[in-house]
């Protein structure tokens, strides 16, 4: 039975598939080139062992492995931010059995969106203080688009920084210099992020007084601010002059001029030439252990949606498998700085692959040391897509393009109105009250995505499954990437019976509502 | 009318009809450490960015660092309020009015973080807001409606902290358009049938995976959405069925708009209404940005005020106007003034507070600290201790430590009954 709706609506999907040219996204992409796939398990493996260690020392035992439906639903989230597409769900099928998993990570992460994905995610770490203007949309556009496909073109992150930080020029055709530009180029500011986001330490508490208990003196923190203090906004843009640098009291220049030096390691100070390229050259030196580690860290909370440390830009506490860390950093500085060889190790981990509390019983204490995946809340731009991909049956098509990103982001916006989006919250996502509830609930998202229409999801479900049984399926694995038990396809089943034409449409819309409001629709498995 | 203090007044309320209406609410009330009745609700008027104490409460005009402003007097001898808030300077002789409070945050986001916490914000743990803090810490009277309410506030981090999520507050915009998303778009018959297969898939759930209702709280939230969609106390945010008379009170903005649905919000039982009116962050063009906010915020709060008395509210709600920090006494080239955290003011009223006093005193020159300086978190404990919670009161955060709400200690002063 399974097996024959499956061929039947394979036959459905690759009609679709012909029918409409949107649908280019099934088409094998060219894969980029990666590294041989043996160290990358190796690494992962290294991985696994430094964790298991872990746990015998804190006499944990590991949860379950996850089941491979939860998995691709969890790999779409974390690599894409949607729910996977029921075409996706099939094509995972087809694969040899103990390779779907790695291969559909391996396809989410060459494909377009995951980079634009991933770009959109960092970009809340790096040009944080974007009002949501329509302007600054674009102009925020722009900078995540880049990122996008220096992520894409495989950049390595070191180049990345370096760019970042020593960027001149107009917003517009060199976006790279929005890093700069989003904090009003003011060197404490600039300071503040480089260290926090590239560094991962907080030396911005240094700015005031010493640090009340590590090794910062606020005239660290000063000399740093003092290479970015040439840097000057003019009509080309961003360039540097030859002014010195002086602290500031409330607006007002005090005090004597700050040379630019760096807090530690100050060995690997060139020393001399241009302040901006002194202080990328410093940040991104293989010698300086904050680097990798910050990076390190900045991915494993991406993916597994926890920190090995909280918050992730203070990196001065005791992480979670220290070694785990250092094995990593080190991975990445022998790999040429490649994020994608990051994010392939880390999902390839069995770590990534353990049930998390939404899939079976879980004990905190698992959960505290990686034993479990963590419970993730879905964030904002998450629910919005993964509603979105609901009203279809096949992967939405990724836009790059401007200005459908803007479409998407007036789209998303209900969402970020409901849920909290502070541009910088990165860090910090809370979410999951009234309001949001409601716009589940009663939103139009909600009604728009689920709205029985043509191509619509609901409409074909309707139409095309044989069977109320076959219907309440397929219903389940678009919305929830899971078949029902049994228990809810007795229920639907029967609500479904004997209904046909737009009737039985809107049976499929209030099935499809009850999966959306569950709260498996909105934690991630 | 002379003034009636807290006890006359709750006299005489027990003997009328608003006595009767208020019985309930104020049953719930118990004596504070000092004696005194607690206050029931609290509305913290947010003034974001940092208003200016010398264009607002604390003028120094004719001086070096007074600008362009001018003072007006108040109702109170030999207190002055900025010229820009002539209704305010009225209501002087009902208001406390701190001149000299001082925050350590300069920061912004910390800076509020600082106010409406009573903490200065620290990695390891996330601190209650103070209306996370009330819908946590007191009983519920408010039937369908959230607790702790805010309106207009951009603000995401001030919420439940440790002592969870439950207790964020429920944003709400501009009252003048309806609360987004209470209405189904279904009948009764589709929304029944959508509510009992969510209770099927949710069943299917409980039985893979117990426990995990406790941790997501997705089913009470549910449950609660569907609660206030039936409310009739939905009625509250429905400003326009207020008379003409009492809407032009408040002033027609956003702002005055949005302490008017605060009054309803605190009458209907909700503990807290934050509302938030933002722009003072006068980097550049001091003056022209005080003038207008300052209008704004004048009627609004005179509104409010005038308001609570005429509904027999004064004594029950506690008003607190403030914003994160105050602004430097020294102009910079913009013509604007920068952040300042010794010595800015804070307006408190109602909550059974005594009324028309001034504490502290800001140097004319803006050179020497101020007088009888008020931190931040001594503040922050005397709003808990109005609303009857005790700021040491200790909750085991994540990482199993205990921690006080708030470390300040309340100004007695103003407690005493």
């Amino acid at each position: 039975m399974a097996a024959r709706l499956g061929t039947i609506l394979c036959v459905i999907a690759a009609a679709f598939l012909a029918a409409l040219p949107r649908l280019g996204a099934l088409k094998a992409e060219k894969p980029p080139v990666l590294p041989a796939p043996t160290s990358i398990e190796t690494a992962a493996a290294d991985i696994d062992r430094i964790l298991e260690q872990c746990w015998r020392d804190k006499g944990v035992e590991p949860a379950a492995d996850a089941n491979q439906a939860a998995l691709a639903r969890r790999l779409a989230l974390v690599l894409e931010g949607r729910i996977p597409a029921y075409e996706e769900l099939r094509w995972i099928e087809s694969q040899p059995p103990g390779e779907a998993t790695s291969r559909y990570a391996d396809r989410l992460i060459a494909d377009r969106r995951h980079a634009d994905y991933f770009a959109e995610r960092l970009a809340r770490g790096l040009a944080p203080s974007m009002p949501a203007e329509a302007f600054f949309a674009y102009r925020r556009n722009r900078f995540v688009s880049w990122l996008g496909d220096q992520l894409h073109g495989d950049r390595p992150y070191d180049e990345l920084v370096t760019e970042l930080i020593t960027a001149t020029g107009l917003w517009t055709d060199r976006p790279a210099v929005n890093f700069l530009s989003s904090h009003d180029q003011d060197p404490v500011k600039l300071a503040t992020r480089t260290t926090r986001v590239f560094l991962g330490l907080r030396l911005d508490c240094a700015q005031c007084h010493d640090h009340p208990f590590r090794d910062w003196k606020q005239t660290d923190f000063q000399g740093l601010a003092a290479f970015y203090g040439q840097v000057q906004l003019g009509f080309v843009g961003i360039r540097d002059g030859k002014g010195e640098y002086r602290l500031d009291e409330m607006g007002r220049p005090v005090g004597e001029v700050v040379e630019p030096v760096v807090p530690f390691s100050k060995e690997l100070d060139p020393g001399e030439g241009w302040r901006r390229e002194r202080l990328a050259h410093w940040v991104t030196h293989p010698d300086n252990p904050y680097f990798a580690r910050a990076i390190v860290h900045r991915y494993w909370r991406l993916i597994f949606g926890k920190g090995l440390i909280e918050p992730i830009d203070d990196l001065e506490q005791e992480a979670i498998a220290p070694a785990a860390v250092e094995r990593l950093a080190d991975d990445f500085r022998e790999h040429g700085y490649n994020l994608r060889r990051l994010t392939r190790i880390l999902v390839r981990t069995r770590a990534f692959s353990r049930a998390s509390a939404l899939l079976g019983p879980v004990a905190p204490a698992q959960e505290a040391v990686f034993a479990a995946y963590p419970l993730n809340r879905l964030r904002p731009e998450q629910l919005a897509a993964s509603l979105a991909q609901c009203s279809s049956l096949q992967t939405l098509d990724a836009r790059d393009h401007w200005l459908f990103r803007l479409i998407d982001f007036s789209r998303q916006r209900d969402f970020i109105d409901a849920f909290g989006d502070r541009p910088d919250d990165e860090l910090e996502s809370r979410s999951g009250n009234l309001p949001q509830k409601l716009l589940l609930m009663n939103g139009k998202p909600t009604v728009e995505e689920l709205r029985p229409g043509l191509l619509s999801a609901t409409s074909r479900i309707a139409a095309l499954a044989p069977g109320d049984s076959a219907c309440v399926r397929l219903a389940y694995q678009v919305a929830l990437s899971r078949l029902p038990d049994e228990a809810e396809e007795a229920h639907f089943s029967q609500s479904l019976a004997g209904t046909k034409g737009e009737e039985r449409a809107r049976r499929v819309e209030d099935l499809l509502w009850a999966l959306v409001n569950s709260t498996e629709f909105s934690w991630s498995p | 009318m002379p003034p009636i203090d807290r006890r006359t007044f709750l006299g005489a309320c027990t003997m009328t009809a608003l006595g009767a209406r208020m019985a309930g609410a104020l049953s719930l009330s118990e004596p504070g450490s000092a004696g005194r009745t607690n206050a029931r609700s609290v509305i913290l008027l947010w003034l974001d960015g940092g208003p200016s104490q010398l264009e607002t409460f604390d003028p120094h005009p004719g001086g070096e660092i007074g600008g362009p402003t001018k003072g007006v007097r108040t109702s109170l001898p030999g207190v002055q309020f900025a010229a820009e808030l002539p209704r305010l300077a009225e209501a002087a002789n009902d208001l406390v009015v701190l001149r000299s409070v001082t925050s350590k945050e300069g920061d912004h986001e910390r800076g509020r973080y600082f106010f409406k916490t009573g903490n200065r914000p620290i990695p390891t743990v996330v601190h209650p807001a103070l209306g996370s803090i009330c819908a946590a810490e007191l009983p519920e009277i408010g039937g369908e409606l959230p607790r702790y309410l805010t309106i207009q506030s951009d603000d995401r981090r001030a919420g439940g902290g440790y002592l969870g999520d439950g207790f964020d507050p429920v944003m709400l915009g501009d009252p003048e358009s309806p609360p987004r998303n209470v209405v189904s778009h279904v009948d009764a018959e589709r929304r029944a049938r959508r509510a009992s297969g969510l209770e099927v898939v949710e069943a299917s759930l409980a039985r893979r995976s117990r426990g995990i209702e406790a941790r997501t709280l997705h089913r009470e939230q549910l449950a609660r959405a569907r609660r206030l969609m039936d409310s009739e106390q939905l009625s509250a945010l429905q400003i326009e069925s207020e008379p003409a008379s009492v809407r032009a009170r408040y002033g027609q903005t956003p702002f005055g708009r949005g302490a008017l649905a605060a009054r309803r919000l605190v009458e209907a039982g909700v503990r807290c209404v934050e509302v938030q009116l933002g722009g003072w962050d006068s980097h550049a063009d001091n003056f022209g940005i005080h003038r207008r906010n300052a209008a704004i915020l004048d009627d609004a709060v005179a509104g409010l005020l005038a308001d609570l008395k005429a509904r027999g509210l004064w004594d029950d709600v506690l008003v607190v106007c403030a914003g994160e920090f105050g602004r430097t006494p020294r102009i910079n080239g913009l013509d604007g003034r920068d952040h300042w955290t010794n010595g800015f003011s804070v307006v408190l009223a109602g909550g059974g507070l005594p009324r028309g006093v001034v504490v502290g005193e800001t140097d004319p020159d803006g050179r020497r600290p101020p007088k009888d300086p008020i931190p931040v978190n001594d503040l922050f404990a005397t709003i808990l201790q109005v609303m009857g919670i005790d700021p040491a009161t200790e909750h085991v955060v994540p990482g199993g430590r205990p921690v006080k709400l708030c470390e300040g200690r309340p100004l007695e002063r103003l407690l005493a009954s």
